[in-house]
């Protein structure tokens, strides 16, 4: 199980879970097949994260278990299940995810606080929830059937938007925070999406580290990206940004992450540059 | 009767014997003049890959290859042999590894690693390569043992009859004088056959032998230089002995892993050409065609153990929308 963050300084448990026994917080990666080897052989990663509809639980990928076995906790990653949508969230897409958790022996499940498809029409894409009464309603009735569904606890990922609902009634963070108070469930906090939020739409990241429910953080994303035309592209396929990296530093200066893990999704560099990409982390963990 | 079935024994053994002696003197032949004249060319401008192609033919080259770009950390190769470009690494300047990553620029950016042998064993580099060898005396030249290919049809042929006319004279009880005469033509020239059927299927040449032999001498199995560098740490040992002298059972399991699903042993995995195991001769490394199993060593018979040649003859020898710019993850 994931243990409730702890206060910076306070340090035990804060790793249970996720991190290396005794080290806090734990650092850990992505694991994508074209990077399989890589994983498995990176030192020092605590654990790893793997995108729940690219598996099937009956036939684990080689490297997955071989992670396993060497007792590296492997969560799986929803992308699809879309909670932030209006329908409850698809049956056969949570009994995936619950035959995951299982079939990982994995500590707690992760998706996106997101809107994904509706009238059986797919976006493609992880497009932010209108933050209404009446959506946070429905959210908090489909988290919990969701709950309901899993085995392991459910965290939820504040997502990068290119756009904001005109109708938006609260800050994310606000609505993070009662969907919390209401389900209980884990937060994911991605600082990556929090800096895209920042450049795009102007929402201050410190100030929505300030509202957020940190007490319920289950782990952090960090990942990299590209600025085109003023735009922040949240694309996984880069070295994650000072600017990224301080937004982790202040995450942690509030609170001691269980664990944080490097989202890199495409275009995969060197073995050594991902290490040294989990270093970076590690220091921006320790420069609080 | 019996002694007419004793003559009759005695010419299947002149013939099985003849054409034994026939495919000697054609091998031989072929190999004197792949190596006329120019032997003294034979000591320079021989590298990694010279020494992987005379090893262990097109397959040992690309394994070279692939080892040493994976070590540099230019390619990365995953479970279940797949293997991809890895962003932002320098280009090589060696043909046959900018072979291998064009194949794989060509490919998406990944591709499975068998298909990354035929494509650079069918490519440019590897026809390069080819030709400096021949060029150097190293290699047999292609279509030199159609007469001695013909030659060995023959003492099939003869050696199956005289296998016949052998179990019929069991049959009707014929004297031991010629079953021992048809016996030991039966057994010789099946014995012949087959050592020269692998044999047949390449060769370098006396002088390619030799250069391995001398190289071997150098940089031993198993052996590496304190603080070896890529070339002498991974190039050498692999080009020489093959994937086992990566010195990585997971690398190794990978590079090798579908040739190894379709079957394991020399035979297996076989493309455009024929395969055969580890064979050593009079005149050099024989060798069987550009793909193999990769587990018997020298030409076309793998890339593991790879100590082939000698001179005692014939013998066997997003992560799902997570990333892209979707706002999400």
């Amino acid at each position: 199980m994931v243990a409730e963050p702890t206060r910076p300084g306070t340090g035990s448990g804060a790793g249970a879970g996720l991190g290396a026994g005794g080290r806090s917080p734990g650092v850990g990666i992505g694991w994508r097949p074209e990077i399989d080897l890589t994983v498995e052989r990176l030192p020092g990663v605590d654990f790893v994260e793997v995108i729940a509809e690219n598996i099937r639980p009956d036939r684990l990928p080689e490297s997955l278990r071989v992670l396993r076995a060497r007792g590296v906790p492997v969560i799986p990653h929803g992308v699809g299940l879309g909670v932030g949508g209006a329908e409850p969230p698809d049956a056969a897409r949570l009994a995936h995810l619950a035959a995951c958790a299982r079939a990982l022996d994995a500590p707690l499940v992760s998706e996106h606080l997101a809107f994904v498809r509706a009238g059986g029409l797919d976006s493609g894409h992880l497009l932010p929830v209108p933050r209404t009464r009446a959506a946070l309603a429905v959210v908090t009735e489909n988290v919990r059937r969701a709950q309901g569904a899993l085995d392991v606890p459910l965290a939820l990922e504040n997502v990068a938007a290119l756009f904001g609902w005109p109708e938006d009634e609260m800050t994310e963070a606000r609505f993070l925070g009662e969907l919390v108070e209401a389900t209980g469930v884990r937060l994911l906090i991605d600082v990556a999406n929090l800096y895209t939020n920042q450049v795009n739409l102007g929402l201050s990241a410190a100030a929505a580290l300030d509202a957020l429910p940190l007490s319920r953080l289950a782990y952090v994303h960090v990942a990299g990206g590209h600025l085109r035309r003023g735009l922040w592209h949240d694309t996984h396929t880069a070295r994650v940004p000072d600017a990224v990296l301080n937004i982790l530093s202040a995450l942690r200066a509030r609170v001691d992450p269980p664990g944080v893990l490097l989202e890199w999704d495409g275009d995969y560099p060197g073995d050594t540059v991902l290490a040294a990409e989990l270093g970076r982390i590690r220091d921006a963990l320790s420069h609080v | 009767m019996e002694l007419l079935l004793f003559i009759i024994a005695v010419v299947f053994a002149v013939t099985v014997g003849a054409a034994v002696v026939a495919l000697g003197t054609e091998y031989r032949r072929v190999h004197s003049a792949a190596a006329g004249g120019q032997a003294g060319d034979q000591g320079g401008g021989l590298g990694t890959y010279e020494f992987a192609y005379l090893s262990g033919g097109p397959r040992r080259v690309i394994n070279t290859a692939l080892a040493l770009l994976v070590r540099a950390g230019s390619v990365r190769l995953a479970r279940g042999g797949r293997t991809s470009l890895v962003s932002g690494a320098p280009r090589p300047s060696e043909p046959i590894e900018q072979a291998v990553l064009d194949t794989l620029g060509s490919r998406g950016g990944s591709c499975q690693v068998e298909a990354v042998r035929r494509t650079v064993a069918d490519g440019r580099a590897m026809s390069g390569l080819r030709h400096r060898l021949l060029g150097m005396g190293l290699l047999v030249p292609d279509g030199a043992f159609t007469e001695a290919r013909r030659l060995h049809k023959r003492l099939l042929v003869v050696t199956f009859l005289t296998i016949v006319f052998e179990l019929g004279a069991v049959l009707t009880g014929v004297s031991w004088g010629t079953l021992l005469v048809a016996g030991v033509a039966s057994v010789g020239g099946l014995i012949t056959y087959l050592g020269w059927k692998r044999a047949l299927r390449g060769a370098v040449t006396r002088a390619g032998n030799e250069v391995l032999t001398s190289v071997r001498a150098i940089h031993l199995r198993g052996v590496r230089p304190p603080e070896a560098g890529l070339i002498l740490g991974v190039g050498i040992p692999v080009a020489l002995y093959g994937l086992s002298e990566l010195g990585d059972p997971v690398l190794e399991e990978e590079l090798n892993r579908q040739a190894q699903s379709q079957g394991a042993g020399g035979g297996s995995g076989c493309a455009g050409g024929a395969c055969g195991g580890s064979t050593g001769s009079s005149d050099g490394v024989f060798y069987g065609g550009d793909f193999g199993g990769d587990s018997g060593g020298g030409w076309g018979g793998g890339d593991s153990g790879g100590d082939s040649g000698g001179d005692s003859g014939c013998g066997s020898g997003c992560g799902g929308g997570c990333g892209g710019g979707c706002g999400g993850g």
